[in-house]
């Protein structure tokens, strides 16, 4: 079991401070995601020969690249265009081929039919295109891809290649049964992201909502040997490196 | 049989861009300028319609005439001499005419830009940049200074290649040259004047740009951009060495 950073703890962050950070925490893996955080690879004074150089004389692994969502629009205009989206997606996933990745992490589109059929359209098609990568689909509140009944209307109709990458943060603010989700794909799931909340406020790992002892019983008897990403998202406390070694002990105890 | 001697190979490594004469035969020229005569709305035989006319692309690039000028000439060759025979995708150059304006105010540029960088109507999809190994110009018609000659920047090739190793290949919006450099930074803008059957090559990070034409012809270019096959292997890489992948160039 590894024990993954997500700079989602300190979007401000860029990838120096965050390094410094997730190792002051004990991490020695971290991921990254292409928006919304400072550490993004493709931040303006950052290359990427630069990330990995960083990445490596941190002493850390790479485990993971949060690419843009398969929405099957333009971002620019949310005109309907598969096509546009996909050479976008494709861009990112050459990015994380250059940072040493296979496999990338990725959500669907609006709540709609189109959005569900380009989702499996452009999965088939991407995973065609680049035979030695694997794609992690994950739930996200409001997407495509929200719970149980959406990956299991997908899921059949994808490549063995499609994984899915389990948020539990998510699943507990779209008002979703993590248990029931865990034991619906446990032999699928490539990924686990790990935020306890109460509702959708984050709390600490384990003052919220989030079953951790059921979940990692269940993932242990599909033999679940991927990541465990420890997401503190939006959390307020005065010491963040408390709060990631608290999170990351908790987590370590809990499966062991 | 080598087209480039090691001095062209040399000029091209320092400058970014490498000017041929006379790559084309007579009738390669006459072929794709009949092509791109065919789809112009103006009077060939009249320069007075010329003026403001259109289109700028009036026959496509898979056009057989137009193909020609790079898959059937030396051109292809030559850039393979550079870059490594086998190494580029095939594929053919696309017309980009510019025409007379009809006025006589014409200023040279300071600036340029790379190519492969979005804007809201080129069809390069946002948050991606597309990626030329290098690329040719190709006339057809006589233009001359003022004439929307196409115009390179020499040197900016290997300015560019500095700037991306501490920068986001996405951190230069629109890919415009004034993002990154001050006027005093940039090198002088070189037109490329010249004759039918003439060729500029240019590498795929060399800064560059159009101009307006307040002459009499019509700036008939073809403009091809060749990549290489392993471009997704090698396209976010910035190599100290920055022609370690150009087998001709080494």
């Amino acid at each position: 079991m590894d024990l993954v950073f997500s700079p989602t703890a300190c979007p401000e962050l860029e990838l120096p401070q965050v390094l410094e950070l997730a190792a002051d925490s004990g991490f020695k893996r971290i991921q990254l995601f292409r928006d919304a955080t400072e550490s993004s690879p493709v931040h303006p004074n950052t290359s990427v020969p630069m990330v990995r150089e960083r990445i490596a004389a941190a002493g850390f692994s790479l485990a993971g690249l949060n690419i843009r969502n398969l929405t099957g629009r333009k971002a620019d205009s949310d005109e309907h265009n598969l096509s546009y989206n996909l050479r976008q997606l494709e861009w990112d996933i050459h990015l994380g081929r250059a940072l040493g990745l296979t496999e990338f992490n990725l959500s669907g589109g609006a709540r709609t039919d189109e959005a569900q059929e380009d989702l499996i359209e452009g999965t088939n098609e991407l995973l065609e295109r680049l035979p030695d990568v694997r794609l992690n689909l994950g739930n996200q509140q409001g997407n495509r891809l929200q719970g149980l009944a959406d990956f299991q209307a997908v899921l059949p109709a994808l490549d063995e290649r499609t994984r899915v990458l389990l948020n539990t943060g998510h699943l507990l603010t779209a008002g979703e049964d993590v248990l029931a989700f865990a034991e619906a794909f446990a032999d699928r799931i490539s990924v686990v992201h790990l935020r306890d909340q109460q509702g959708d406020r984050p709390v600490p790992f384990g003052q919220g909502d989030l079953p951790f002892s059921d979940l990692f019983s269940i993932l242990k008897g599909a033999h679940y040997a991927g990541d465990f990403v420890v997401e503190l998202e939006n959390v307020d406390w005065a010491s963040p490196r408390d709060a990631l070694s608290a999170a990351r002990a908790f987590v370590e105890e809990a499966w062991n | 049989m080598a087209h480039l001697t090691l001095e062209d190979k040399s000029f091209f490594k320092e400058n970014g861009y490498l000017i041929k004469r006379g790559v084309l035969s007579d009738a390669q020229v006459q072929a794709a300028r009949d092509a791109l005569w065919d789809g112009i709305e103006a009077d060939r035989n009249k320069p007075e319609t010329w003026v403001q006319a259109g289109p700028r692309v009036p026959c496509p690039g898979s056009h057989p005439a137009i193909r020609a000028t790079v898959q059937e000439s030396p051109v292809f060759s030559m850039m393979e001499e550079m870059v490594g025979v086998g190494q580029l995708n095939g594929g053919g150059p696309g017309p980009h005419l510019v025409f007379p304006s009809g006025d006589g105010e014409w200023t040279g540029a300071k600036h340029g830009h790379l190519d492969g960088y979005y804007t809201p109507t080129n069809g390069v999809p946002e948050g991606t940049v597309g990626y030329m190994t290098i690329n040719v110009t190709i006339y057809v018609e006589h233009i001359e200074h003022r004439g929307g000659c196409f115009t390179v920047f020499p040197g900016t090739h290997r300015m560019a290649h500095e700037y991306f190793k501490t920068h986001s290949l996405l951190s230069v919006q629109g890919g415009s040259s004034n993002r990154i450099w001050s006027d005093e930074e940039m090198p002088s803008a070189l037109e490329f004047e010249g004759a039918p059957g003439d060729v500029c090559f240019w590498h795929g990070q060399m800064v560059h740009t159009g101009s307006k034409n307040v002459n009499r012809n019509i700036r008939m270019a073809l403009i091809g951009r060749f990549s290489r096959k392993d471009s997704n292997d090698i396209r976010f890489e910035t190599p100290d060495d920055m022609w370690a992948d150009w087998e001709g160039l080494r």
